[in-house]
């Protein structure tokens, strides 16, 4: 998932790791969906940087538009007895193929790493 | 060929869990004592070393190290170590399956996925029994366990047509066997006596809507599987996922928006209960 500069941080995105301040207090937990107010809200308190789910229309890079593509494609088979037009099925869909993508971004960066020793 | 006739064949090769039955019979006693429930599971040495590696792991999260099941039945409480016992017992059962008709790790890791996801999802409508609904997830595809076991030449040509042909595994069952594992799993849970919400349960997954007494439960372990088969960890041996049923899915108030938060916490949670796995489907 990316960590972006909250100053960057798009309205909308859905927070993933907790955040929060420096005793520890939760100042906004996993899952919640960030608003402007938050940003500044969360700037105040020195906090620069929070974790945030990629979803749909908030990372455009093509390249991760491609492979989203085409690693649904590879998943389509599994979901076929499912009305992929009902939203919470299209949801758990979607997040099926970004764990995919995380899970095979992990593998090739674990090759890597013996590769290199 | 029968589910009655499965079952009698396995019970042949697997042990009933008798200490679940004792722990019950402890409980439900009006002089019922934690010290008693303590000392019950004291007399399995394993049982007690696998139930203290539970309640300290991540499942519980205790700020300090529990170092005895005296301890542990006192601050989890002594009908919720026996689940987690009768979870931990019938995980033997696993160890069962043929090791080259299917991955006995990665079965079990669906079947840890499934009862994270439950436990998660009970948890977001507020319920407290979390070690029930585990051992639901954990437990829902037992008949599939007696099947592998019993029949392993023919439960092997259908896993190879359900992944040859993209097929259901469930209605290849009823085509081949002229049953499913719902139907084996609930003989196995009537004649092992078990609880008979987990009964329900096993014979229901798949169909919420035919559950009479535990309508919830079996809507919370139906949306479970199905969110155990899309975040990919180990596998059940069915490739497709199976069909979502609305009105159960609705029933519990989870809204699209945390889906995937959800789907994130089932994977998180069973990677990091994933040691709870080869020491005691092996016996090591």
């Amino acid at each position: 998932m990316p960590i972006v500069a909250v100053e960057n941080a798009p309205e909308g995105a859905t927070v993933i790791s907790a955040v929060k301040d420096a005793t520890g207090r939760v100042l906004m937990n996993a899952g919640s969906v960030l608003t402007s107010r938050h940003a500044e809200a969360l700037m105040k308190y020195g906090i620069h940087e929070i974790e945030i789910a990629v979803t749909d229309g908030l990372i455009t890079d093509p390249a991760d538009d491609a492979r989203f593509a085409e690693t649904a494609k590879l998943l389509d088979p599994m979901f076929v007895r499912n009305d992929r037009e009902w939203d919470v099925m299209a949801a758990i869909h979607a997040a099926a193929v970004r764990l995919r993508m995380e899970s095979e971004e992990g593998m090739e960066q674990s090759s890597g790493e013996g590769g290199e020793r | 060929m029968n589910p009655e006739g499965l079952v009698q064949r396995f019970k042949a090769s697997a042990s009933p869990p008798i200490i679940y039955l004792r722990l019950n019979e402890e409980i439900n006693h009006p002089d019922t004592s934690l010290a008693r429930v303590g000392r019950i599971i004291s007399e399995d040495a394993s049982l007690t070393a696998r139930l203290l590696r539970l309640v300290n792991s991540p499942f519980y999260g205790f700020p300090h190290r529990i170092g005895s099941i005296h301890e542990a039945v006192f601050l989890v409480g002594s009908r919720q170590v026996r689940d987690l016992a009768l979870v931990t017992t019938l995980m033997a059962t696993f160890g069962t399956i043929p090791r080259d008709l299917i991955d006995t790790q990665s079965f079990w890791l669906h079947s840890l996925a499934c009862g994270t996801a439950s436990r998660l999802i009970a948890r977001s409508m507020g319920k407290q029994e979390g070690e029930r609904f585990f051992l639901l997830g954990v437990m829902h595809d037992i008949g599939r366990i007696v099947m592998f076991n019993t029949e392993p030449i023919m439960s092997e040509s259908i896993l190879r047509r359900a992944a040859a042909e993209n097929r259901s595994l469930t209605e290849l069952e009823h085509e081949v066997f002229g049953f499913t594992h719902t139907q084996v799993g609930r003989v196995l849970t009537e004649q092992w006596k078990l609880p008979v919400f987990l009964n329900e349960v096993v014979r229901c997954h798949h169909a919420p809507e035919r559950a009479v007494s535990f309508p919830e439960e079996a809507a919370i372990v139906h949306a479970a599987d199905i969110l155990a088969h899309a975040v990919q960890l180990g596998a059940s041996g069915e490739p497709l996922l199976p069909v979502l049923h609305r009105p159960s899915w609705e029933r519990l108030m989870v809204p699209v928006s945390s889906v995937e938060r959800l789907m994130r916490e089932i994977h998180t949670e069973t990677t990091a209960m994933a040691w709870l796995s080869s020491e005691e489907l092996t016996g090591a």
